[in-house]
């Protein structure tokens, strides 16, 4: 490959990652309306483990790509959520839920405040 | 390389196809699940080369999808390179009891993601030469009398042992094993006269004493959670994964009474006894993960060294030769 071709494929790589990220954030959206509504079903015994359940799975995914778009913080978060769920299955499947509401508030917030930002953020290097 | 990469996430997926056409690898193929892929895998017409699976998947999740992909003659030696979020112990023990051959927890960067697959197409194509002079071998294996299709140092694959895995799997195991988890016992067991069961056996003769010991081995932990593996020259490094520690001394012992009736009868006629020896063992745990490579060195070097004391000693009183075994099971301290 010639120089002016590499340049040229690293620039379509750029642009398609970009792509990539858009999506995500668009993606994003519909993740947090999701994860808001999912919390407020965790009150409701009939269906707090299912809840429980699409909230680790959810958190499981933010923590898998997150820190790819440069959003480690975003990516800490969702990782303590998954914990916290997989602990509480551990422990106890009907023990307390206040600190997993905590944190997926937590997590929200951060998700929020990224949408909000939507600044490319330039150490995104982790695929 | 044709590769297969199977992610329920679409991000992930898209991510993935980016990362590998910057490594120029544009032989891909992508799938949203676990059964989605098997469809593709009896549609396609020339085999994948390698497997990227995700672990966290609905339906089927990636250690099912791997244990039937496996489970397929054709893949038999194919590449698998499990791919999850999750960096829990169960997990990556969990997928490497399915058949996997390394794992990656996500995010990983290109670099690491460029050499293990790297790592994967060598070791893939290392493995089908490997089958294809051993299924000659096999053809002509009367002819060929006592000729190998492999050396004295060449790893085998144990075959229905319980809790083998390849040797290259079991280093990958420690690679992954970080120092958030327990730790993990490696000890190693030598058969001392595994030259002279090279030079006079067949091909299968020689796997069938490596299964014996094996088996034996097996059989002595039981009641233990272990992944073991046949290393070449002899040797079997064994990890021990329930942090339960190990007494090499009791080990040793036991084993001598499981291994008590091992024997190979060549095609000659003559009978070979393994004679095996325990090293001192390794405990492990909440260190740099490279760490843990130099522990199963250092396993393999301690038994080593007390197979190389007990061959000097009987060459001194005139033991051991010839397949005249004294039924010396020892376990010598590395002092």
């Amino acid at each position: 490959m010639s120089q002016e071709n590499s340049r040229q494929f690293s620039a379509a790589l750029s642009e398609e990652f970009e792509a990539v990220r858009l999506r995500y954030l668009d993606t994003m959206e519909t993740t947090i309306i999701e994860l808001d509504a999912l919390l407020g079903a965790i009150g409701r015994p009939d269906v707090q483990e299912r809840a429980l359940e699409g909230i680790r799975f959810r958190a499981h995914k933010i923590s898998g790509t997150a820190e790819t778009f440069g959003y480690p913080r975003m990516g800490q978060l969702a990782h303590q959520v998954e914990t916290a769920v997989d602990q509480r299955a551990r422990l106890s499947a009907s023990g307390p839920t206040k600190q997993i509401e905590a944190l997926v508030e937590t997590l929200l917030v951060e998700m929020e405040q990224t949408l909000d930002a939507r600044v490319y953020a330039p150490q995104a290097a982790r695929v | 390389m044709k590769i297969l990469a199977v992610d329920d996430d679409e991000t992930h997926r898209d991510l993935l196809a980016l990362a590998l056409k910057q490594m120029a690898l544009h032989d891909l193929k992508l799938c949203d699940s676990g059964e989605s892929a098997l469809m593709e895998l009896t549609q396609e017409a020339t085999p994948y080369e390698c497997f990227l699976l995700d672990i966290d998947m609905p339906g089927m999740d990636g250690i099912e999808l791997c244990r039937r992909i496996r489970a397929m003659p054709k893949y038999e030696l194919a590449p698998i390179v499990m791919l999850s979020g999750l960096s829990d112990r169960v997990h990556i023990e969990a997928a490497f009891d399915a058949g996997a051959s390394d794992y990656l927890t996500k995010p990983f960067d290109e670099l690491e993601l460029s050499a293990r697959l790297y790592l994967a197409r060598k070791h893939g194509q290392q493995r089908r030469q490997f089958a294809r002079v051993r299924a000659e071998i096999e053809d002509v294996r009367t002819e060929l009398g006592k000729k190998k299709a492999f050396t004295l140092a060449t790893p085998l694959e144990l075959e229905d042992v319980a809790g083998s895995i390849e040797y290259l799997a079991l280093e990958n195991f420690l690679l992954q094993t970080s120092e958030k988890l327990a730790a993990v016992d490696v000890i190693a067991v030598k058969i001392v006269n595994v030259e002279e069961i090279f030079q006079k056996t067949t091909t299968s003769e020689f796997r069938f004493a490596v299964n014996s010991v094996g088996d034996a081995i097996a059989e002595t932990l039981r009641l233990r959670q272990y992944f073991m593996a046949y290393a070449g020259n002899g040797q079997f490094p064994i990890i021990l994964r329930d942090g339960l520690g190990i007494d090499p001394e009791t080990f040793s012992a036991d084993l001598a009474c499981n291994a008590e009736e091992l024997e190979i009868r060549t095609t000659r006629g003559e009978i070979l006894v393994p004679q095996l020896v325990v090293g001192s063992g390794m405990r492990n745990g909440f260190i740099p993960r490279k760490a843990n490579l130099r522990a199963l060195a250092s396993a393999i070097d301690d038994a080593e060294e007390c197979a190389a004391r007990i061959a000097a000693s009987q060459a001194s009183s005139g033991k051991g030769k010839h397949g005249a075994i004294d039924g010396l099971f020892g376990w010598l301290k590395a002092s």
